[in-house]
């Protein structure tokens, strides 16, 4: 965020952002569902470059008894980012960054479990980042949400999301890597676009409060498309079904 | 399924079916299996303790039998040592007595003729989710399975089924082929008319039957 | 990996009651207003140590933060400009709920917010921090520690670490020319180059699961904290810009609350500077 910038121009007078995108275009998303044979549930998710694969293991009995909750099960997240996934070799011991991702992204995900439904158990998901170039959270929480539904996990939702960034003064949608780091706002938002309930919302940078509510309407609009990629992946694992 | 503003939402991926004005059914395609009292379940030895054994029973809850059951008497904690009568890997037919999500579920092997301890037989692990469509609309599939095999086989809630004696190896085969099929496309529709003639085409193919497949 | 909390303290269902009962007949337990934060208490150069600290109470929430500034190398990327470096310890002696060990994901969250709310909106000037262009800068480590747990340790620690770079005291320095040596001069200080004041400002979400009420209550007291499903923070800027925003919980937040989550956040926000106008101006008539 806000590193001095080498003479880039993030955007043009018309709009146009470095890899042709309008300011409100998400890139090319492709989604699978159910590609682990192990997983009970997985996904692979891909917005641009980013590309995350998560997998669910649960409910599944816990390990240590202390770990669980009478009434509820507990969620277990971890958002990872493989070495090779960045520009420069990361490495693979747990960074500030994904100890906090890996909170914000379960956080993002507990309201749309139906974790009453399994006392006493726990559910596992596992986020890895094979490629990064921005937006890996809200990628990783959208993969997530499908692998729950994969694994049968009920829940009120889907989850679905993507970030809002700023260059040069103009909100853009789904920014990646570069615009993320040379601009001005990064804002990823997560919601259940039925209820229209937020689940996940950060901002790293500056916004006006006008700048706010436009990027939150671009980011609700986004988001609706995200969703209706990520009903037809699920569509698609079954599409020999042709009826009931 | 949740009602939100006049709307009704599945909670789960699966698939509907309508059956009339207000009524439809929602059949999940994933899922693990949740104990429900009086469910006939196989499960595995996993863990032994003095007066009590764990089963694996295919659900994030471990199987509880006691050693009363496995005795058939009331345990004397002085003179019995559960590990003489059970081992690590043991495999049961059982019917969960007791199950409220507050404890473990309680399984029983006494209180009827035919559980109790599996000591042969071909154990198929299925989907738990598919075991209505594997039994069928009032056993229509399980007779489809059992009389066009000729196997003897018990097929348990949480998505286990005991292949116990086929005429030949070739009809066991032919049996576990067929429960894959249903396994992988299982809403599938005119599935039992479609697997009666898959067993035939398969029964044919390894010289079971003669000619064409005969409905 | 994080894990849902498993050893949050508990309350009481009855007092959990008698709180929403309150909170429907539109007060508190603490008989504040549901826009009004605690009293606010700060002492600062309370570490000699430290080049600047700052003890805040917020409530009985308690928090000690300790700024330090080092001579050291810029990174890569940035070779013309000092470094901030925020990291939060909560103190076993905080909660019986917290253990000791390396800091728990709450900890790094916390420092993580209170690092972006100040280091986008580039509230201190890192490069008015370069001793030796590329080679030498000032290196501004603020830790914070809290050591008495009662609710909205965010807002709590984000308006410390502000007293505390408010007070913090950068040694003048001046270069040997011919070798090079960075010499540390005795008794003279520059302030750290703070251009824009910014705070925290949290509130928590109370469902009513009997009525579906929601109420956004501004600083909340460690019950309100134990009691709500999510908590949202937004940072501003004394100019009224956002620089922050973090949800945090396991709870959603309707898309039409925001309205009434901004307002409410910008004017506790605007509070929170005026005390600290007072505090400052206190201190220095003090």
């Amino acid at each position: 965020m806000g590193v001095h910038k080498p003479n880039i121009k993030l955007i043009t007078e018309d709009g146009v952002r470095i890899d042709g995108r309008r300011p409100d275009q998400l890139r090319p998303v492709k989604m699978e569902v159910g590609l682990l044979k192990n997983a009970d549930g997985s996904a692979y998710v891909e917005y641009g470059n980013t590309k995350i694969l998560a997998a669910v293991y649960g409910p599944r009995d816990p390990g240590a008894k202390h770990m669980v909750l009478p009434n509820r099960a507990v969620l277990r997240c971890r958002y990872h980012m493989a070495p090779f996934s960045t520009h420069e070799r990361k490495s693979p011991a747990p960074s500030r960054r994904e100890i906090e991702l890996s909170k914000v992204i379960r956080e993002a995900l507990e309201p749309a479990v139906l974790v009453e439904n399994f006392p006493r158990t726990v559910i596992d998901i596992f986020i890895e980042v094979l490629n990064a170039d921005g937006g890996t959270r809200t990628a990783g929480v959208t993969a997530a949400s499908l692998a729950l539904a994969d694994a049968g996990i009920p829940m009120r939702d889907l989850v679905a999301g993507v970030a809002v960034g700023k260059v040069q003064g103009v909100l853009i949608l789904d920014e990646n890597e570069q615009e993320d780091m040379y601009g001005e706002a990064d804002m990823p938002v997560a919601m259940m676009p039925s209820y229209r309930e937020i689940t996940l919302l950060q901002l790293n940078g500056v916004l006006t409060e006008e700048e706010f509510n436009r990027a939150l309407e671009m980011a609700m609009e986004g988001i609706m498309k995200i969703y209706s990629i990520q009903k037809e992946a699920l569509k698609k694992k079954y599409a020999e079904i042709e009826e009931a | 399924m949740i009602l939100y503003k006049n709307k009704l939402l599945s909670t789960v991926l699966g698939v509907v079916e309508i059956r009339g004005e207000d009524e439809f059914k929602i059949s999940p395609l994933e899922g693990s299996y949740i104990p429900q009292e009086g469910d006939l379940v196989i499960g595995v030895v996993e863990e032994i303790n003095p007066t009590y054994v764990y089963l694996d029973i295919k659900a994030p809850y471990k199987g509880i039998l006691q050693a009363s059951e496995i005795l058939g008497r009331p345990m004397n904690p002085s003179r019995d040592v559960l590990s003489e009568y059970v081992s690590v890997g043991d495999v049961y037919l059982a019917r969960v007595e007791r199950f409220d999500l507050l404890r473990d579920p309680l399984l029983t092997i006494r209180k009827e003729k035919g559980l109790g301890r599996i000591t042969e037989g071909v154990l198929v692990e299925v989907n738990p989710t598919r075991i209505p469509r594997i039994i069928g609309r009032k056993n229509s599939m399980l007779e489809v399975l059992t009389t066009e095999t000729g196997c003897d086989i018990i097929v348990a809630t949480n998505g286990r089924i005991l292949i116990r004696k086929c005429p030949t190896p070739d009809h066991e085969e032919i049996l576990i082929r067929a429960i894959r099929v249903i396994e992988s496309q299982p809403y599938l529709k005119g599935l039992t008319d479609k697997i009666k003639e898959y067993i035939a085409i398969e029964k044919v193919k390894r010289g079971l039957i003669i000619g064409s497949s005969q409905t | 990996m994080s894990m849902t909390p498993t050893n949050l303290p508990i309350i009481p269902k009855i007092r959990k009651n008698a709180i929403l009962t309150l909170l429907t007949k539109g007060s508190r337990i603490d008989e504040r207003s549901f826009d009004e934060h605690r009293i606010i208490n700060a002492e600062v150069n309370v570490i000699p140590n430290a080049n600047g600290s700052a003890l805040v109470r917020l409530g009985h929430t308690k928090i000690l933060t300790g700024v330090k500034a080092e001579i050291g190398t810029p990174f890569p990327d940035t070779p013309d400009e000092g470094n901030l470096i925020v990291n939060a310890e909560f103190l076993p002696h905080a909660s019986p709920v917290f253990e000791p060990g390396p800091p728990d994901e709450r900890a790094v969250e916390l420092a993580r917010i209170i690092d972006r709310s100040l280091r986008d909106v580039r509230a201190i000037d890192l490069n008015k921090l370069v001793i030796i262009p590329s080679k030498k800068v000032w290196n501004i480590f603020i830790d914070i520690y809290v050591i008495d747990y009662d609710g909205n340790m965010i807002d709590a620690s984000s308006i410390a670490a502000l007293i505390a770079l408010m007070n913090t005291r950068i040694p003048l320095v001046s270069i040997d020319q011919s070798t090079n040596e960075i010499i540390i001069q005795k008794d003279s200080y520059q302030p750290v180059p703070l251009s824009k004041k910014v705070v925290t400002a949290t509130l928590a979400k109370i469902t009513d699961e009997n009525t579906g009420s929601r109420y956004y209550l501004t600083d909340p007291s460690l019950e309100e904290e134990i009691i709500s499903d999510t908590l949202i923070t937004i940072a501003y800027s004394e100019d009224g810009l956002l620089t922050g925003i973090q949800k945090s919980g396991i709870s959603s937040i309707p898309r039409e609350d925001i309205p009434k989550i901004l307002e409410l956040t910008r004017k506790l926000a605007m509070k929170y500077f005026d005390r600290v106008k007072e505090i400052s101006s206190t201190l220095l008539s003090g």
